[in-house]
């Protein structure tokens, strides 16, 4: 039994706790000198930067970073912790997510991350908003242009291509090209990820820009192709049933989820177009630690190479890569994702579009 | 429910001497009161946060002029609208009933017949909620699916003939009623067990039949659970994302909540869509809330535990004992032995083949060493399991104090209250992790970034459950026995530490067990809200799963039913060994 005076004290802890709950005050600064940092950096060179950087990151200690790569949280940070000594932090979720945990952050004027590692559309959509720097080194010269946006220095790509269960169907028996999929033997059989309208888009660009195809007929031929789709969420849980035997092609999967020695899943022959999405790390304009995040954007584009090739991306740099041997083979007509289209309204329509195919709805192309 | 002597200050109760109003009411405050006013404070703390972040974000827009454009935005007047509103209504109205009609039905077997296999029902009731989401309905997959579905497999094989089909409607809906089934067993056992046999006796002695003592006795005197059950289960599978997801995509059929993650993947996310998706299913659940009112009454029903001592008498069901065992056991096979095996047998193999010789000659422990070794996994189950642990003691002590105000006192605001704790369950994962960020981003306690922010997640989510079976679970004590410890000049502190809560004690930890399952699997704000270096293992198994290694996520699925029954086995243990009566 509660005594009065306690009784009375107990309500008045009660409206303080309530009251300091909801009170804003007192953030540690974003760190402003970040952008000095980058841009002292900037205008080193070669081994000088190299030994420099890797003396103020030590002395920063600690790193954290926002990922959406599946091979860093195992591969690339133990390695980077152990060569450097810095300890690094992950947070990793989808692409979406990244992005939506960055943009309310900054919304309360907090930048909690040091890098931010994407694709380049979202890449885009955070560099509008001012919330990353540019990486700027000697490395970024030894990367192909095509890998390049105007927000980031890609490190890996992406490969978007069909891949069949061999137990289902034979190389022999797949079409040449997507209108083949359009025959009514395929209904029901040919999966596309719901959420996969970068992937229409590019195919969009690559039939009508590269092939000439006009936007009636490309409507026409995927409006054909799309009676016969089966549509799924989700590559890696979709690739399992593929693999499962569920159904025998995945029209709209990721090259990485077919390993080297797969038993029952093949890319090969490779139907083209294989669309590339570009993803690569940034560092943040308010990084706490901008020397860590600049030496982790080294790495990413020299010995995590050689990580990202095994997990089965693209990497951009293979020289970095002893004994590089490319997965798909040389003269593959790639695509790259249209990110300037995706990261504006367009790419709002564009999503819409697909929508509207998936559901056998009008328009199947973006007004 | 008629007023009782706990809603009047104390007999012979002395305001004190002393000139003053405020002197006056302050002498007249008592503990409960205190504890009263500090719950309902922290429960509306709690609530209105994400509820007014959804109300703000869908009113407002971001340039700050109010409007309706994001209802105009997310339903859009098309067919495809009303066919969404069709389907989530169909899926949510079928996944009720079936879940009502298996939890339900079960539920009777296992506490008022003298079915054989009651302790497998418990199992039943379990290992389903245990199960990561992630996990289940691919695991269903492997069973049903048209192509290559176990089930159809033995049957093609027996009878030239493949029947099932999880990719349909009926298939999303039984998948979901398997998830939901569990907690309308939960809610409707400690019912069944706590209602005082003595009536139904009378009915039987007065000639009464089996069915009409069941639709004329028992059932009204659990109708505040079943109520409370049946909408519990219609809002959860309205709010339910993973099996229209994984099952109902490839046939059409979509719901609300695809909705809800389609409006998200846009840039700018319009949260003012999103926001009246949010509302849009907070309105039927609230029609539910009034159907359920309607159809069940209300938490104030008339208690059932009196002051009289008695032993639930258990109905012998004679020949039809042995139909309803196997019943019983078709059902634990089906929901329980399947699922288990396919997972058990899934997390022996490197990647997922379909089950032959070949496939047992590649059967190994890997993935069980990997898990064992991998600290990144261990260290995500001990944060999993200090935040689900303080989650569920706070969401039922909440629950507690609550539902005794909406059960027992005649207070205006009691249905407010039962209202705005009930808000949360229909408040989609993602709204509930964006507000909670939005918010404590802002203040400067360490909320953000730390395990805190997953303990009020979690807490304010699951309140709707604590509600739920603190709410039956009082209801169905009669207020006299509150009466007499009053009259014999118990406090009310007293009165809720000795009577009240021990006679309660079953649904209470009954709840305490089922927010504790639950909180392992959540993953929708969990996976926005969680911070780098302390994940939980919902995330974790997603982290994993997203890695491709489906096999591991299948091994931490067995483990983590092994251990969490373990877990439940030895709460019980304690709580019988403390004097409450035994579930």
């Amino acid at each position: 039994m509660l005594e009065k005076p306690r009784q009375r004290l107990a309500c008045l802890l009660a409206v303080a706790c309530l009251g300091g709950l909801t009170a804003a005050c007192g953030f540690p600064p974003v760190n402003t000198e970040a952008v000095a940092v980058y841009a002292k950096f900037a205008a080193l060179k070669g081994k000088s930067r190299h030994d420099q950087l890797v003396d103020a990151a030590k002395a920063e200690g600690q790193l954290v970073i926002y990922v959406t790569n599946t091979a860093i949280e195992k591969k690339i940070v133990p390695a980077f912790e152990k060569e450097y000594g810095i300890d690094v932090a992950v947070y990793r979720a989808t692409t979406e997510q990244v992005r939506g945990r960055i943009l309310q952050e900054a919304g309360a004027h907090r930048v909690l991350n040091d890098v931010v590692e994407t694709k380049d559309s979202e890449m885009a959509i955070l560099g509008g908003q001012g919330l990353i720097a540019p990486y700027e080194s000697d490395i970024a010269g030894t990367i192909p242009a095509e890998a390049k946006t105007d927000d980031m220095v890609g490190a890996y790509y992406i490969a978007t291509l069909p891949i069949h269960n061999v137990r289902l169907v034979q190389p022999g028996q797949l079409p040449p090209d997507l209108a083949g999929y359009a025959d009514p033997k395929w209904r029901g059989k040919v999966a596309v990820d719901q959420g996969d309208f970068n992937w229409y888009e590019d195919v969009y660009n690559y039939y009508t820009k590269q092939k000439g195809m006009s936007d009636h007929d490309f409507a026409a031929m995927m409006k054909g192709v799309a009676k016969n789709f089966r549509v799924v969420d989700g590559h890696v849980s979709n690739t399992t049933l593929l693999q499962a035997g569920d159904f025998p092609v995945f029209l709209s999967d990721f090259l990485q989820y077919v390993p080297s020695r797969a038993k029952d899943l093949s890319f090969q022959p490779a139907m083209e177009p294989v669309t590339l999405q570009i993803l690569g790390a940034d560092p943040m304009k308010g990084a706490a630690h901008p020397a860590a995040a600049l030496l982790f954007c080294d790495f990413y584009l020299t010995e995590a190479q050689k990580y990202l090739h095994d997990a089965g991306y693209i990497p951009t740099n293979p020289a970095a890569i002893p004994g590089y041997q490319p997965r798909l083979p040389e003269g593959t007509d790639f695509v790259y994702d249209d990110w300037r289209t995706l990261a504006s309204d367009r790419g709002n329509a564009w999503q819409e579009a697909w929508s509207n195919l998936l559901k056998g709805k009008d328009p199947v192309l973006p007004r | 429910m008629t007023q009782t002597l706990l809603d009047r200050p104390p007999a012979g109760h002395d305001p004190g001497p002393g000139p003053g109003m405020l002197r006056r009411v302050l002498a007249r405050v008592e503990a409960k009161h205190v504890v009263v006013a500090v719950v309902v404070l922290l429960l509306g703390y709690l609530v209105l946060v994400p509820l007014g972040f959804l109300l703000w974000r869908t009113f407002v827009a971001d340039d700050g002029s109010a409007g309706l454009g994001g209802f105009a935005r997310a339903f859009p007047n098309d067919s495809d609208t009303w066919a969404m509103i069709g389907n989530t209504l169909a899926f949510a109205f079928g996944s009720m009933v079936v879940s009502m009609v298996i939890g339900g039905g079960f539920a009777y077997l296992a506490e008022r017949t003298d079915v054989p296999f009651r302790r497998l029902l418990s199992l039943s009731a379990l290992i389903p909620l245990i199960i990561p989401a992630i996990l289940y309905a691919p695991a269903w997959i492997f069973l049903g699916s048209s192509n290559i579905g176990l089930l159809n497999n033995v049957t093609g094989f027996l009878f030239g003939i493949r029947p099932f089909d999880v990719y349909s409607v009926w298939g999303m809906i039984w998948v979901q009623s398997l998830h939901s089934a569990p907690i309308v067993f939960l809610l409707l056992s400690a019912a069944f067990r706590a209602a005082d046999p003595s009536m139904e006796e009378a009915a039987r002695v007065a000639g009464l039949g089996r069915w009409r003592v069941l639709t004329r006795i028992t059932l009204p005197m659990v109708k505040p659970a079943l109520a409370g059950a049946a909408l519990i289960v219609f809002v959860q599978s309205l709010e339910v994302f993973e099996i229209p997801t994984f099952l109902g995509l490839s046939g059409g059929h979509y719901v609300l909540t695809s909705k809800l993650y389609y409006l998200y993947q846009e840039y700018p996310t319009d949260y003012q869509a999103i926001g009246a998706i949010g509302i849009g299913l907070l309105v039927i659940a609230c029609v539910g809330v009034w159907l359920a009112g309607r159809a069940g009454g209300s938490l104030r029903e008339s208690g059932t535990i009196s002051g009289k001592a008695f032993r639930p008498r258990r109905e012998k069901l004679g020949r039809g004992k042995w139909v309803a065992a196997l019943f019983v056991l078709g059902y634990f096979v089906l929901a329980v032995v399947l699922p288990l095996l396919i997972l058990l047998y899934s997390s022996l193999l490197k990647n997922y083949e379909q089950p032959s010789l070949q496939a047992l000659g590649d059967l190994n422990l890997d993935n069980y060493r990997t898990l064992f070794g991998d600290s990144g996994i261990i260290h995500s189950f001990e944060h999993t399991v200090v935040v689900a642990v303080c989650a569920a003691t706070a969401a039922m002590v909440l629950s507690a104090v609550a539902s005794w105000v909406v059960v027992r006192t005649r207070s205006s605001g009691r249905r407010l209250l039962d209202a705005l704790a009930f808000s949360p369950l229909v408040i989609p994962g993602l709204v509930f992790g964006v507000a909670l960020a939005v918010v404590y981003l802002r203040t400067s306690l360490p909320i953000y970034g730390t395990l805190v922010i997953l303990f009020i997640a979690y807490t304010t989510r699951f309140i709707p459950y604590g509600m739920r079976y603190a709410g039956a679970a009082l209801s169905t004590v009669s207020a006299e026995l509150e009466e007499s410890a009053h009259v014999s000049g118990a406090r009310w502190f007293e009165t809720m530490r000795r009577v009240l809560l021990p006679l309660a004690a079953p649904g209470l930890i009954g709840g305490w067990v089922y927010i504790l399952i639950v909180s392992f699997r959540e993953l929708q704000s969990s996976i926005l809200l969680y911070t780098p270096g302390k994940e939980v293992l919902s995330v974790t198994i997603f982290q994993e799963y997203q890695d491709g290694n489906t096999t591991l996520v299948s091994a931490i699925g067995v483990v983590l039913v092994v251990v969490l029954t373990v877990l439940v086995v030895i709460s019980q243990l304690i709580a019988a060994r403390r004097g409450v009566r035994n579930q």
